[in-house]
């Protein structure tokens, strides 16, 4: 059967390409470079990405809860963000298998056939991989257009994508990354004066660290309020991404969690769990 | 009053560069067949950041408009304006 290889959590600032080359000195490439070791220790086959859509793949007309992609080949970044453009390609078998398990399992992921995808999922791909040459499933999360979902939800929707991925017959390694922030303002009141980002609540990313450092599902999951996620910033509900990737791991502790200090309202923690 | 149109305008600037032209070169001719009403409309080509947030523009869609520095809302005067927003209820 496949196996879950690695669970990775990362930021994914469009900024972040065009700031820190990736063979760069500073201390967010450093981090970025430190995560891709992680993952390539894994051999992943394949990389289920786990990110919220910023109206680049859909728009209000038609905004899933989840949904996930189910193509041969897809392409990012599609909203302009300063990196280079790749053409990945998508594992199309894994992405069918993940939507029928969901589907038995009560998790109903809208689908799409045909998408490209934002800077959410490809930043983390341009750091963590050389080229995206394994294949991607992606999975979007309504983070940011209220009504959220819950993070019990979303961590009933990360145990799901575990189990579906232990009933894939074959031997396929698969790795999960999520990408978000946990405290952080864009273009809303609590920005910096004459910046477009703001920390709202560093006090509640500190906190987060030591949780996941822990493995303190129950806490996450009580604390991790709509409340509590919007005081942390209008994108404070990234979290959600994170918690999708927390429901693969479990109460299994992260071999890896970047200090706190450094990481201003982020994250980067990696979980390794392949034989 | 929904603020369905004041987003998909900001998302459509972004993602479309004609439109977004054809909106810098006369704004009125531009936005003459959106379903805006006049407050709306007016409040857009002031770039009354404040007054389109309170209204449940979406922000992230709302800051579009300082990336390409539309109606004179450069990102400087964007946090500005943005800065003491009120939360649509």
């Amino acid at each position: 059967m496949a196996e879950l290889v690695a669970a990775i959590g990362v930021p994914h600032s469009p900024q972040f390409p065009s700031q820190h080359p990736k063979d760069g000195p500073s201390e967010t490439a450093r981090t970025y470079r430190t995560v891709k070791e992680h993952l390539e220790a894994a051999r992943p086959d394949a990389i289920v990405v786990v990110a919220n859509d910023h109206f680049n793949t859909f728009f209000l007309d038609n905004f899933p809860t989840f949904a996930i992609g189910l193509a041969e080949a897809s392409f990012g970044p599609n909203d302009g963000t300063r990196m280079p453009r790749y053409d990945f390609p998508v594992h199309a078998g894994l992405a069918a298998h993940v939507l029928k398990a969901g589907m038995e399992e009560g998790i109903d992921f809208a689908v799409t056939q045909e998408f490209s995808v934002d800077h959410s999922m490809m930043v983390a791909l341009h750091f963590l991989t050389d080229g995206v040459r394994v294949p991607v499933v992606p999975i979007w999360v309504n983070a940011f257009v209220k009504p959220l979902p819950t993070a019990r939800r979303c961590y009933r929707v990360g145990e799901v994508l575990k189990g579906a991925i232990a009933g894939l017959p074959g031997s396929l390694r698969v790795a999960v990354i999520a990408t978000g922030s946990f405290s952080l303002e864009i273009a809303g009141p609590r920005v910096d004066p004459g910046d477009r980002h703001g920390i709202p609540h560093q006090a509640w990313c500190t906190h987060l660290h030591g949780r996941i450092r822990n493995a303190e599902i129950d806490e996450i999951l009580a604390e991790a309020t709509p409340e509590q996620m919007w005081k942390a910033g209008n994108v404070g509900g990234e979290l959600l991404n994170w918690i999708v990737m927390l429901g693969t791991v479990g109460r299994t502790k992260p071999v890896f969690v970047a200090d706190d200090a450094v990481t201003a309202g982020h994250g980067y923690a990696v979980w390794s769990l392949g034989r | 009053m929904s603020a369905y149109h004041l987003n998909k305008l900001c998302h459509r600037l972004h993602h479309d560069r004609a439109f977004r032209e054809a909106l810098q070169a006369d704004p009125g001719k531009a936005l003459a067949d959106w379903p805006l009403s006049d407050a709306e409309r007016t409040a857009f080509v002031a770039g009354d950041i404040k007054r389109l947030y309170e209204w449940g523009t979406h922000p992230y869609l709302l800051g579009h408009m300082s990336r390409w520095s539309l109606f004179g809302v450069t990102p400087t005067v964007y946090a500005e304006r943005i800065r003491g927003a009120r939360d649509p209820a």
